[in-house]
């Protein structure tokens, strides 16, 4: 079995590449692939095969080590300055002496369907790109911070140094060039997959009819970053407390 | 079978396989995931294509195999190098904040001179004529009186014995290194018995990790390698992990079960554990019998007097989980194994607590087997000729004669030594290492660098002005990682390999990297020590890596330079298992014959260490083993199998078999008498102990180490979350925060090490307005540093306290009282008695071998109430 796979894989990754770059007609590709997967459990699964792609991703926590790779490489990737994150880890400790658990949460943009901040911003400087990908353009950016508020999952920061909302781009440039993000890239515990969800037969999408998922609360917007093994704790939402710091320190810029 | 993609999808669709396949594939990605990289274009578009160098990262000591990418003469990202067969394509956070600390504003770049007094930081910069004429003028001074008041002490060294052989070239013995403040201890609890001194367990394959101690997840050696084939293991396998801390690790916070346990016990539930194996009938007699050096009835009888119920009282594990584990561990095997690496040899009875683990796999068999507890592998290479003698004379602060059998130095007592005039230094030179920072008792190390009669010319080869080096009379600029060059290789996988680092980029200020400045030296000193050093620094890797068997034909360092690594396995590659089988051929006359092909005499047989020993009159040792008809090249030990009984132990007054004593110091409070505390020191995921604070992405995330404490232990002396606390041992105090959680033992308390530098730049001390004189700003941390709490550095009142067999300090054995700060402390206030400093230094000496005048030692061997 294992050949074959290997052989998919190979013609997948090629052919994804293409439909990044939009070589191929995306329909042509799902009508050729539909059948995989029963309509009923894309379906429930909220994955209907669209005419829009829709970039996404599965944090499989059973393999996350909490290492925070991934949030330092987005640094190094996108020149991020100190002071904001794009991409972060947060850790939750439950339970009750001896029985205590850890759980790491990576977080950042869930670059949702129904985007709060594209709602939010006045002067239109943040949209959905050809991909689903939710992008800044900080040539409209005002940073009057209404969308940072806004974004229910706190992924916007203002970049210190242009005043201008920053946020993650699941390093669109690198997809551009047929690679993964960098965060999915230095991923310790290989727990971060990356795909593309508007096709059913993407290892994103079938994750998340094989897998039990759930996207971070309050699920507000049709997050497109899915979580398997979740608790209820490591969804709250709460940041660590250095997180906030630096959240308190980048909201007094002016 | 080949088949398209359109001919897999039918398959899948008609029988489901697309959907049930899908967890297997949870490692697959659509875009490649590495090898190549791009800069950020115009509109978040791909930009510029990045060129990649291989290389091997340098942040910590797990030598991963890297990608350095480079934009315009800069580093500017750093991914894991898909082709290393240890590091898989993957690094950890400090591996990817390696930019900064090629390019921190805390790193110094030029020779620096003191002016002023020592420790009064007024510094002239110099050129490296100025610092090497000087330094080369001292040593020559020095040697022609002894070499020997040359002392060369490093902490992080990587040279691949380059060191050494200056050292060597100017006939000094005196030298030092951070292996007793870091793990030698555990190194000498194994090698007497198998040969090497650490294990490379096949996580990925394993279904049951006991895990003593050690924070895989997190900062444990080969953590990076391992975590990958853990997690592999766990969710692909179904591997189970049982971990015994004090403290609640991101490792223990991810076990399948956390066991806090009281500090330094480890040894006592291993030995339980064994006992119940042995009893229940679940250990693998056959090869006890045949590849150890005692019987497995012996064993059993040896083992018999430590029950669960005994180990529950002294660790605070209780005997049913100690029974149930054993049994557990046990009928997993031969796909179980343990990992100790180093929380269980970082005690007084640290090198026993290492024996007495090991023996769980032995007594089980799982010794080198697939999913077990497996020898490591490694590559090796010569270095070019000429080579410098050894040294006439020995060095009593290299190797002091109370630690006979610590063969990685006891080098955190080298202060205390000079102070007390063991022996006389004219040279101190110390590279890549801070020790008024680094060891225990720190503050002594303060003392001695500042005495000019006893330490009249100190040199630091060194990245950044620290504690330490701001109390050298020169500092040489050392540079980063990412410029120089050495070969590496490190048993980190099952696949051996040799890789090697090459520069990069190009140095921002005058740094060298220090081959090239001890080569220098070595010149100026004159032509009897420079004969030994005519290669420059690449054509002495050039060497190295022709001198790899295989690689040479391939291109040698060229291929390393394309590669990174030797060999390139591929996908498929399988490690080879049980390598100590490897079996001894006949002669004509049934003879067995050495395995040195070049040699093939006949071996001569003799009974000893109860087996058959097979002895090569022309190497004049035993090569072999004898076991039934057949004979094997074996472990590398006196007998060639594995040695449970360690004679050299007896020999010094320690025990033979594996064994425990409990730590006189925490009598009392296992006792429940009194309040007193054991605090811990740990490591967490995003630093290494000192220099990574100059690492502004590191430190943006880990900045300060409040004291951990259990809640039931903060309520009893009405500490809050936040509060400030008083740590008091018994050779001073500390004033810092307390961070209340569940995640720890009620009778510890541990704080990291990462945290609280007073020395170091900018980054390391969160002042983003202090000038850099003899560095290179960065706008970034002198506009956007965002936080001002550095923590405060433990290691001041940490006394020493050393390991009588391997050496170790024991770190996780202080104890201390806890309570609320006085109402004049101030956060970060550190305060040490140097008198009763030197006073734990002589008690601790009293633990050494009788041979030596140890008094304690026989005590210990005999105090046990078990
Ligand atoms: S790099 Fe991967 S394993 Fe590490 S914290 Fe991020 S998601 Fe988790
Ligand atoms: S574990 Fe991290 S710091 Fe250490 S060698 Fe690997 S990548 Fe570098």
């Amino acid at each position: 079995m294992s050949e074959v796979l290997v052989e998919e894989q190979t013609e997948r990754r090629d052919f994804i590449k293409k439909a990044a770059l939009g070589v191929i007609g995306v329909t042509a590709a799902i009508s050729a692939v539909t059948s995989a997967i029963p309509r009923k459990a894309l379906e429930a699964a909220k994955i209907i095969p669209t005419k829009k792609n829709q970039f996404g991703m599965v944090i499989d926590l059973r393999r996350c080590t909490g290492c925070r790779a991934c949030q330092v490489a987005c640094k190094a990737e996108n020149g991020v300055s100190l002071g904001g994150f794009r991409s972060w880890v947060n850790y939750t400790e439950a339970g009750a002496y001896p029985k205590v658990k850890k759980e790491f949460t990576p977080r950042g943009c869930n670059h949702c369907t129904q985007p709060e901040c594209v709602k939010a911003c006045p002067v239109k400087a943040i949209s959905k790109g050809a991909n689903g990908i939710v992008l800044v353009d900080q040539t409209k950016c005002k940073n009057l911070k209404r969308r940072i508020k806004k974004c229910p999952y706190g992924a916007i920061h203002t970049d210190p140094i242009i005043l201008k909302a920053n946020k993650c781009t699941f390093c669109l440039h690198r997809v551009e060039a047929g690679l993964v993000p960098s965060c999915v890239n230095t991923c310790q515990g290989r727990a971060r997959i990356f795909g593309d969800l508007s096709d059913p037969m993407s290892e994103v999408s079938r994750l998340i009819v094989s897998q039990v998922t759930t996207t971070l609360a309050p699920k507000i917007g049709e997050p497109n970053v899915y979580y398997v093994g979740i608790s209820a704790a490591g969804n709250t939402g709460t940041d660590d407390e250095w997180m906030k710091k630096n959240r308190e320190f980048s909201m007094l810029r002016k | 079978m080949k088949l398209n993609r359109r001919d897999f999808l039918k398959i899948g669709a008609a029988s489901g396989a697309a959907l049930s396949m899908t967890p297997s594939l949870l490692c697959a990605m659509e875009l490649e995931e590495g090898g190549k990289d791009v800069s950020v274009g115009t509109n978040w578009g791909k930009g510029k294509n990045r060129q990649a160098i291989p290389t091997t990262c340098l942040q910590c000591n797990i030598e991963d195999g890297l990608l350095a990418y480079v934009e315009d003469g800069r580093l500017v990202k750093i991914e894991g190098n898909p082709k290393h067969p240890g590091t898989r394509g993957k690094i950890c956070a400090k591996g990817q904040a390696g930019i900064n600390t090629v390019y921190s504003p805390d790193r110094i770049l030029y020779p620096l001179k003191r002016v002023g007094a020592r420790g009064e930081g007024k510094w002239k910069r110099i050129t490296w004529d100025e610092a090497l004429d000087e330094i080369a003028g001292k040593i020559k001074e020095t040697i022609a009186r002894d070499p020997n008041e040359v002392m060369f002490h490093y902490g992080r060294d990587r040279t691949s014995g380059y060191t050494k052989r200056f050292m060597q070239a100017i006939g000094s013995a005196t030298m030092g290194s951070h292996t007793s403040i870091c793990e030698s201890s555990k190194k000498i609890g194994m090698e007497p018995t198998w040969g090497p001194d650490i294990e490379t367990p096949d996580f990925e394959n394993t279904k049951y990790i006991l895990n003593f101690g050690s924070n895989i997840y997190e900062a444990a050696y080969f953590h990076n390698t391992y975590i990958q084939r853990l997690i592999d293991g766990r969710v692909k396998n179904g591997a189970k992990l049982v971990t015994f801390d004090v403290r609640l690790s991101n490792t223990a916070g991810k076990s399948d079960e956390w066991l806090p346990i009281f500090p330094g016990t480890d040894g006592v539930v291993a030995l339980a554990m064994a006992n119940i194996i042995m009893q229940k009938g679940l250990a693998n007699t056959t090869f006890i019998n045949k590849w150890t050096n005692v019987t497995a009835d012996q064993l059993k009888e040896y083992l018999a007097k430590y029950t669960p119920e005994m180990a529950e009282k002294e660790s605070g594990v209780p005997a049913k989980d100690i029974r149930r584990i054993a049994i557990e561990f046990a009928k997993a095997t031969p796909m179980c194994t343990t990992y100790t690496y180093r929380g269980p040899a970082m005690h007084l009875n640290g090198s026993y607590n290492e024996k007495c683990t090991m023996l769980l796999n032995i007594i089980v068999g799982n010794i080198d087997k697939k999913g077990g507890y497996c020898l490591p592998r490694g590559m090796g290479w010569s270095n070019p000729a000429p080579k410098p003698p050894k040294p006439a004379k020995q060095s009593i602060l290299s190797n002091p004669p109370e630690y006979p059998l610590a063969g990685h130095h006891v080098s955190h007592h080298i202060a205390h030594g000079i102070l007390e005039g063991r022996q006389k230094l004219s040279v101190y030179i110390w590279y890549m290492h801070n020790p008024c920072y680094a060891n225990p008792d720190a503050g002594t190390w303060d003392t001695l660098l500042k005495d000019t009669e006893k330490m009249p010319f100190t040199v630091a080869i060194d990245g950044f002005i620290s504690e330490s080096s701001d109390l050298a009379d020169i500092i040489l600029p050392d540079s980063s990682y990412m410029q120089r060059h050495d070969s590496e290789s490190m048993p980190s996988a099952l696949l051996p390999w040799v890789g090697a680092r090459v520069p990069v980029v190009k140095n921002i200020g005058e740094q060298r990297e220090v081959k090239d400045m001890l080569r220098d030296l070595a010149q100026r000193i004159g032509p009897e020590v420079g004969k030994y050093f005519e290669l420059t620094p690449e054509q002495f890797l050039e060497h190295q890596m022709n001198s790899v068997p295989g690689l040479k034909e391939k291109g040698g360092l060229s291929f390393i330079r394309e590669h990174g690594v030797f060999p390139v396995y591929g996908p498929e590659a399988k490690p080879e298992f049980e390598t100590y089988k490897k079996e001894l051929m006949k002669d004509s006359e049934g003879n067995f014959i050495c395995p040195d092909t070049k040699c093939a005499t006949s071996l001569t047989e003799h009974e000893e260490y109860n087996g058959i020993s097979l002895n090569c009159p022309m190497h004049k040792k035993v090569v072999g083993t004898k076991i039934g008809d057949k004979a094997y090249t074996g472990f590398n030990t006196p007998s060639k199998r594995l040695h449970v009984h360690v004679e050299a132990w007896e020999e010094y007054g320690f025990k033979p078999m594996p064994y425990y004593f409990p730590i006189p110091e925490h009598e009392e409070i296992k006792a429940g008498k009194g309040n007193k505390l054991v605090m811990t020191t740990y490591k967490i995921n995003t630093h290494v102990q000192s220099r990574t604070s100059a690492c502004k992405w590191l430190s943006e995330i880990h900045h300060n180490n409040p004291m951990l404490i259990n809640p039931r232990t903060a309520a009893e002396r009405a500490i809050k979350e936040g509060d400030l606390v008083r740590v008091t041992s018994k050779i001073g105090y500390l004033v810092t925060k307390a961070h209340v959680t569940e995640g720890i033992h009620p009778k510890v308390v541990a704080i990291s090490t990462h945290s609280g530098h007073w020395k170091y730049g900018p980054v390391s001390r969160a002042k983003k307005d202090m000038p850099t004189p003899y560095g290179q700003a960065d706008a970034d941390v002198s506009k956007n540093l965002w936080w001002d709490d550095i923590g405060v550095h433990p290691n001041r009142i940490i006394p020493i306290s050393t390991d009588p067999i391997g050496g170790s300090q024991a770190w996780m054995d202080t104890v201390v009282s806890v309570e609320k700060a006085k109402a004049t402390d101030k956060y970060g206030d550190i305060k040490v008695n140097l008198e009763a400093a030197k006073k734990a230094y002589h008690d601790t000496l009293g633990y050494a071998t009788k041979k030596q005048g140890g008094s304690i030692a026989g005590d210990i061997n005999q105090a046990i109430r078990l």
